[in-house]
C-alpha cells in the first residue's frame, strides 16, 4: 500500500511566550534562534511498498510467448526474459565499459520492437485468418496468364495514422497500368496513342501508366482515370485534318516507301533503262537490298553504325555496278 | 465499360486459355472480423497483470486492496473528466476525430426554451438522453397546451416508463466500478426478490390515459408492455390482473410477456406442483397461439424450477426440458446449465451420485469447439454459470479433477469474461482452492496457485491461512521464504486488521516443522525474515511513547492555530507505529529464529523489551525461546546474561528449569559467584526436578 507519513515544519506564527497583562508586548517580526518549538520535527520517512521482483524471473522456459506479448507495445524490461543491451559506450569510464543493460534503457523503449511477431505468433495469426482466405485461382498460373486475364492493374493506397482522424490526403491517388498490346490498334492509332501519352508511356516495358490525383476523392480520381483512358483510346483512332501535314521529320520510323530516297533511286534507274515500267521487276533484288540497308542505317542509329554504313556502301556499289 | 475495349489478343504462347475466368467470391466478413479472429489467438496468461494495471513493476498492484483502490481511482478519474466536460462544455467542442466520436463530446444540454415551448422533437431528445421523468412532464405540458403528439411518440414514452419503472434509468457504471458492484451497492446484497414497482407511478397514470384512446393493435402493445413491466419489477399480483384483463378483452400476449410470466411463476403460485401446472398451462397456450419459444423462455422455466428447491420431480423435468429445447433447435446457453446445476444440487448435502457435472462439461467443450472456440453472451443468466458449477463441484461433489477441468475451461480463450464481478471471482477461487488444499498434492496445487496468484486472483485472508496450513501439512520447506515475499506482495503484512494473525501463523510454521535438517542458508533467511518484521514494526517502548506525549503537550502550549493538522499527523504517526501489538508468543518466536542464526544482540534486545513492557504484552515468553537464548549465551560465554535467563525461567516456573540449570552447570567458566547464584536459584525454585540437579 503506498503510504507515507509526513510532518510539516511549521513557521512560528504567534509571538513568543505569553506576556502578562499590562506588560508591553514586544513585536517580534522574525524568529530568533533560541525559541523554537523544541527539537526539530523530523520529516517522517516516506514508506514505499515492496516492489515485486520483475516478472521474467518467474517465467518458465516453455511458456507461450504469444500470450505474454500479444500485441505491439513498448519494450517492458520486466517482462522480457532476455539480457538485451543497447547503447554505445565510448570509453571504459562509462558504465565500466560494458554495454548498457535493459533496465531503464530509454533507447530500447524508443525503437519499435517485434516481440509481437515471432514465428509462433505468425503461425497462430495465419491459422486464425485462414478461414477468410479464398484459394488462388488455378487459371492464373504464370505471369502471362495474369496479363491475359487481368490486363489492367489499378493501384490505390491506404494510410493509417495514430491520430483520431482516419483521413489522409495521399489516399486519393489512383494509378492505372497496362500494356498496350491489350488494346486494339492500327499503326496510326498506336503511334498517335503513344504520342498523346508522352511521358506516361514506357517504351521498354510497353506500358502505359496513368496516375490520377487531381480530385480530392479516390472515387473521383478513379472515374477520371477511366475517362482519360477512354478518351485517349478513341482519340487515337481519329485522324484529324492537320495530320496530313506530316513531314519527313515527323515520321516515327523510316518509311522507305514514302521517302524521297526511293523516288530518286527509281528516277536514276529509269533514266538508265529504256523501259521505265519494268525497272522495278528487273532490279528487284538489288532494290530490296538497298532498301533494307538504308532503312537500317536510318532506323538503328548509333548501334551498329559502322556495319550498317559498310553494308550500305556495298549495296550502292552493287547497284551501280561500280567497283571500288 | 472499360472492359469492352480490352480484348484478348492471342498470346505468343499457344496454350489454350478459356476466355474468362471466375473470380473466387470474397468471403463476407464484418469490419472487425479479422480482429476478432486474431483475438482468439490470445489466451489468458497468469503471469501478466490485467490490462488495466499494466505498468512499471513498481506500480502494479498485487493485493486485493490495492487492485480495488487503483481501478476505482481510475474510474473516478474518468468520471471527474466527464464531469468537467459537462460543466465547462463550451470548451470541448473542437472535434479532431474523423469520423467524430460522440462519447468524447459533452452531453447535450437542454435549452430552457425547449422546455417552455415543448415539441415532439424535444420529447424524443429527452427520451434519447434517458431523462424519462422530465419527458413525462413535458408530455403533460404538451397535453395542456393541446400540442399534438403522434402515437408512436406516446407509445415509445410509455414503453420506456414500463421498462424503467417510472424512473430515470440508472447510469451505467464504468466497468471498473461495476466489477465491485456488490460491495459498492449496499442495498439488496443478498439478491432477494423484492417488489420494486412503483404503484400509482407515472407508468400507471399513462396506462390509464392511453387505455381510453387505444386502437386494438395499440392495445396489444400497451397491455403487453405494462404486464412485462409489472413482472420485471416483481409486482406479480397486479400483473396477473392485467393478464386476466387481456384475456377477457381478447388481447394477444406476446413472447416477451410470456417469458416474464414464466419467470415470475414462483411469485404467483405457492406449491411446486401448482407452479409446474401453471407453467404447462401457459406453455400450451403459447403453442395454441403459435408463438415459438426462445432461449429466454426456457431459461425462465429453468429459473422457476430452480426456485422450487428440493422438488423431487425437479431433475427429471429439467432433463425433459432440455430435450424439448433441443427439439426446438435452441442450443442451451451457459445460463441454462447454471440453472440445471442448481436444480440438481439444491443445497449443500444432496446429490453426490448424479454425474451431471462431468456431462455438462463434456457438452460444453463440444459446443466450444463447434462455435469456433468462442462463446457468446446469450442470456443474462450466463453470468452465474462458473460460480455455480465451481461451487457445486467443490462443495457437493468434492471432485478434484472436475474442479481442475472447470478451471481449465474457464481459462481457455476469453471464457473468463463470464465471471462478471469481483465477488463471484473471489468465491470461485475460494471454493476451488479450499477443495484443492484438502484433497490434492503439492505438485499439482503449487503450479496452479502460482499461475493464478497474484495477477488474476488476490486471495483473501482465509485462503491464505488455508494455504499456510497446506504448506505446513506437506512440509514444503523450500517454499517458506517465497511464501514470506508472497505475503508481503499480497498485502497481508501491511493490513492492520489481520497482520498479527498472519505473522503469528507464519512464524509458527517456520518454527514447528522439522527443525533439525535446516541448511545454514535457510536459517539465515529465516533470521532475515525476523529482522524484517522487526524493522517494519519497530518496538516502541513505553519511554518513547512518553516522550512523544511530552512533545505533544509542549506543542499544544506553544502553537494553537495551524497545529490541528500537525497534531493529527503526529497522532497518526503514533497510531501507525503502535497499532501493531507485539505479544509474548510473537516475541518468543522471533527470539527463537534469531538465536538460531546466532544473533545475540537482536534477541537480547527483544528479551529486554519483553521484560520492560511485561504489563502490556499478553502471553509469556515460552520455554523454547528461553532455552535457545540460554544456549546461545552460554556458547558466546556471556554468563551474566545466562544467569539472568535462568532466573527468569525460575520466575515463570517452567519445567525446563532443570535442563537449564544442568546446562549452565556443565559450563566450565563459571566462577564462584555464579555458582552461588545458581544454587540460590535452585533453592528458590518450587520445582522438584530442579532440586534433583546436582550442582557443582
Amino acid at each position: 500500500m503506498l503510504s507515507f507519513v509526513r510532518t510539516f515544519r511549521q513557521a512560528q506564527r504567534s509571538t513568543g511566550p505569553k506576556s502578562q497583562i499590562g506588560e508591553f508586548r514586544v513585536l517580534q517580526l522574525t524568529q530568533s534562534k533560541g525559541s523554537g518549538s523544541g527539537p526539530m520535527k523530523k520529516r517522517g520517512k516516506l514508506k514505499f511498498k515492496e516492489v515485486p521482483p520483475p516478472r521474467y524471473l518467474r517465467m518458465s522456459t516453455d511458456q507461450d510467448w504469444t500470450n505474454v506479448w500479444p500485441t505491439a507495445t513498448t519494450f517492458k524490461q520486466s517482462v522480457v526474459p532476455l539480457p538485451i543491451t543497447q547503447g554505445y559506450v565510448s570509453s571504459d569510464n562509462e558504465n565500466k565499459g560494458l554495454p548498457v543493460e535493459k533496465y531503464a534503457n530509454a533507447e530500447l523503449m524508443k525503437i519499435p520492437n517485434f516481440l509481437h511477431l515471432t514465428p509462433n505468433h505468425i503461425k497462430k495469426h495465419c491459422a486464425a485468418i485462414k478461414k477468410y482466405c479464398t484459394p488462388w485461382p488455378e487459371e492464373l498460373n504464370s505471369d502471362e496468364a495474369c496479363e491475359y486475364y487481368l490486363p489492367i492493374e489499378i493501384t490505390t493506397y491506404d494510410y493509417l495514422n495514430s491520430t483520431p482522424s482516419i483521413r489522409d490526403s495521399r489516399a486519393r491517388v489512383v494509378k492505372f497500368q497496362f500494356k498496350l498490346t491489350q488494346l486494339e490498334f492500327d499503326e496510326h492509332a498506336r503511334d498517335k496513342f503513344v504520342r498523346l501519352a508522352g511521358q506516361k508511356y514506357n517504351a521498354d516495358k510497353d506500358e502505359l501508366t496513368l496516375i490520377a490525383d487531381k480530385c480530392p476523392y479516390r472515387k473521383q480520381n478513379y472515374d477520371y482515370a477511366q475517362y482519360l483512358l477512354t478518351a485517349l483510346y478513341f482519340e487515337s483512332w481519329k485522324t484529324e485534318n492537320w495530320e496530313k501535314d506530316r513531314t519527313k521529320n515527323d515520321w516515327q520510323t523510316y518509311y522507305w516507301d514514302k521517302s524521297p530516297s526511293r523516288t530518286r533511286l527509281l528516277d536514276i534507274l529509269k533514266a538508265s533503262e529504256k523501259d521505265p515500267k519494268s525497272v522495278l521487276d528487273d532490279n528487284k533484288k538489288l532494290i530490296e537490298r538497298y532498301r533494307a540497308s538504308i532503312s537500317r542505317v536510318q532506323d538503328e542509329g548509333v548501334e551498329n553504325e559502322l556495319k550498317n554504313l559498310t553494308d550500305y556502301k556495298n549495296d550502292v556499289l552493287m547497284l551501280y555496278n561500280l567497283k571500288l | 465499360m472499360l472492359w469492352r475495349i480490352f480484348h484478348r489478343y492471342a498470346s505468343t504462347t499457344m496454350t489454350n486459355r478459356s476466355k474468362s475466368f471466375t473470380y473466387p467470391q470474397r468471403i463476407n466478413r464484418s469490419p472487425t472480423a479479422i480482429l476478432e479472429s486474431l483475438n482468439t489467438c490470445v489466451q489468458t496468461d497468469g503471469g501478466n497483470p490485467s490490462y488495466l494495471f499494466m505498468d512499471d513493476p513498481f506500480l502494479i498492484p498485487t493485493s486485493a486492496h490495492e487492485k480495488r483502490q487503483l481501478s476505482l481511482s481510475k474510474a473516478s478519474g474518468k468520471k471527474a473528466a466527464r464531469w468537467i466536460m459537462d460543466r465547462y462544455s463550451y470548451a470541448f467542442f473542437y472535434d479532431v476525430a474523423v469520423p467524430s466520436i460522440p462519447s468524447y463530446f459533452p452531453n447535450y444540454t437542454f435549452d430552457e426554451k425547449e422546455f417552455i415551448e415543448p415539441d415532439e422533437t424535444t420529447l424524443y431528445k429527452l427520451m434519447n438522453w434517458n431523462k424519462i421523468i422530465k419527458a413525462y412532464e413535458i408530455y403533460k405540458k404538451c397535453l395542456d397546451y393541446k400540442i399534438n403528439i403522434s402515437d408512436t411518440c406516446k407509445y415509445a414514452l410509455f414503453d420506456l416508463l414500463c421498462i424503467y419503472n417510472s424512473d430515470n434509468p440508472m447510469e451505467i457504471l464504468p466497468p471498473e466500478e461495476d466489477w465491485y458492484r456488490r460491495e459498492l451497492n449496499e442495498t439488496n446484497q443478498s439478491g432477494l426478490v423484492q417488489r420494486t414497482w412503483k404503484d400509482n407511478g407515472l407508468a400507471e397514470q399513462m396506462f390509464e390515459e392511453l387505455k381510453l384512446t387505444a386502437t386494438s393493435e395499440q392495445k396489444i402493445r400497451l397491455y403487453n408492455s405494462f404486464a412485462s413491466g409489472l413482472f420485471k419489477y416483481n409486482h406479480a399480483e397486479k400483473a396477473m390482473i392485467i393478464i386476466d384483463e387481456m384475456k377477457q378483452n381478447n388481447i394477444s400476449i406476446d413472447l416477451i410477456t410470456y417469458n416474464y410470466l414464466l419467470r415470475s411463476t414462483s411469485l404467483i403460485k405457492e406449491t411446486y406442483d401448482t407452479r409446474w401446472q401453471f407453467m404447462i398451462e401457459y406453455l400450451n397456450e403459447m403453442k395454441q397461439n403459435s408463438i415459438q419459444p426462445n432461449l429466454r423462455t426456457f431459461n425462465s422455466i429453468f429459473y422457476t424450477l430452480r426456485r422450487c428447491s428440493l422438488y423431487e420431480r425437479g431433475p427429471i423435468l429439467a432433463l425433459s426440458l432440455l430435450n424439448e429445447m433441443r427439439q426446438c433447435g435452441i442450443e442451451p446457453s451457459l445460463g441454462t446449465w447454471a440453472h440445471i446445476i442448481m436444480i440438481f444440487y439444491p443445497n449443500d448435502q444432496i446429490g453426490y451420485d448424479t454425474q451431471i457435472l462431468p456431462q455438462i462439461m463434456d457438452e460444453l467443450e463440444k459446443q466450444y469447439e463447434l462455435n469456433g472456440k468462442q462463446f457468446q453472451w446469450r442470456d443474462i443468466d450466463d453470468r452465474e454459470f462458473f460460480f455455480n458449477i465451481m461451487f457445486k463441484a467443490t462443495v457437493n461433489c468434492r471432485d478434484v479433477d472436475l474442479a481442475k477441468r472447470i478451471h481449465r475451461f474457464q481459462m481457455t480463450g476469453s471464457n473468463s469474461r463470464f465471471i462478471p464481478d469481483g465477488f463471484k471471482e473471489q468465491m470461485y477461487y475460494t471454493n476451488m482452492f479450499r477443495l484443492l488444499f484438502r484433497f490434492d498434492i503439492p505438485e499439482h496445487v503449487i503450479p496452479l496457485w502460482e499461475s493464478v496468484v497474484p495477477n488474476i486472483y488476490s486471495p483473501s485472508i482465509n485462503i491464505i491461512e488455508d494455504f499456510i496450513e497446506f504448506i505446513s501439512t506437506w512440509n514444503i520447506k523450500d517454499y517458506y521464504v517465497r511464501l514470506w515475499s508472497d505475503l508481503i506482495l499480497l498485502g497481508f503484512i501491511d493490513n492492520k486488521q489481520n497482520n498479527r494473525r498472519i505473522i503469528e501463523r507464519y512464524l509458527a510454521l517456520l518454527i514447528n516443522n522439522d527443525q533439525e535438517n535446516l541448511s545454514n542458508e535457510q536459517i539465515k533467511q529465516y533470521a532475515n525474515i525476523a529482522r524484517q518484521i522487526l524493522k517494519r514494526f519497530p518496538l516502541t517502548s513505553d519511554e518513547d511513547e512518553q516522550q512523544i506525549d511530552d512533545q505533544q503537550q509542549q506543542q499544544q502550549q506553544q502553537q494553537k492555530r495551524e497545529v490541528n493538522e500537525e497534531q493529527q499527523q503526529t497522532k497518526q504517526l503514533k497510531q501507525f507505529q503502535s497499532k501493531f501489538q507485539y505479544s509474548g508468543q510473537l516475541l518468543s518466536n522471533l527470539i527463537y529464529l534469531l538465536t538460531r542464526a546466532d544473533d545475540f544482540d537482536a534477541s537480547w534486545s527483544l528479551y529486554e523489551y519483553y521484560f520492560l513492557n511485561k504489563n502490556i504484552l499478553i502471553n509469556q515468553l515460552n520455554e523454547i525461546s528461553l532455552m535457545s537464548l540460554l544456549k546461545l549465551s552460554i556458547n558466546q560465554n556471556r554468563i551474566d546474561y545466562a544467569l539472568n535467563i535462568v532466573e527468569k525461567i525460575n520466575e515463570f516456573n517452567y519445567e525446563c528449569l532443570s535442563d537449564a540449570l544442568d546446562l549452565l552447570n556443565r559450563h566450565e567458566n563459571l566462577d564462584h559467584k555464579d555458582r552461588q547464584r545458581l544454587r540460590t536459584i535452585q533453592k528458590n525454585s518450587s520445582l522438584e526436578s530442579a532440586h534433583l540437579v546436582k550442582l557443582v
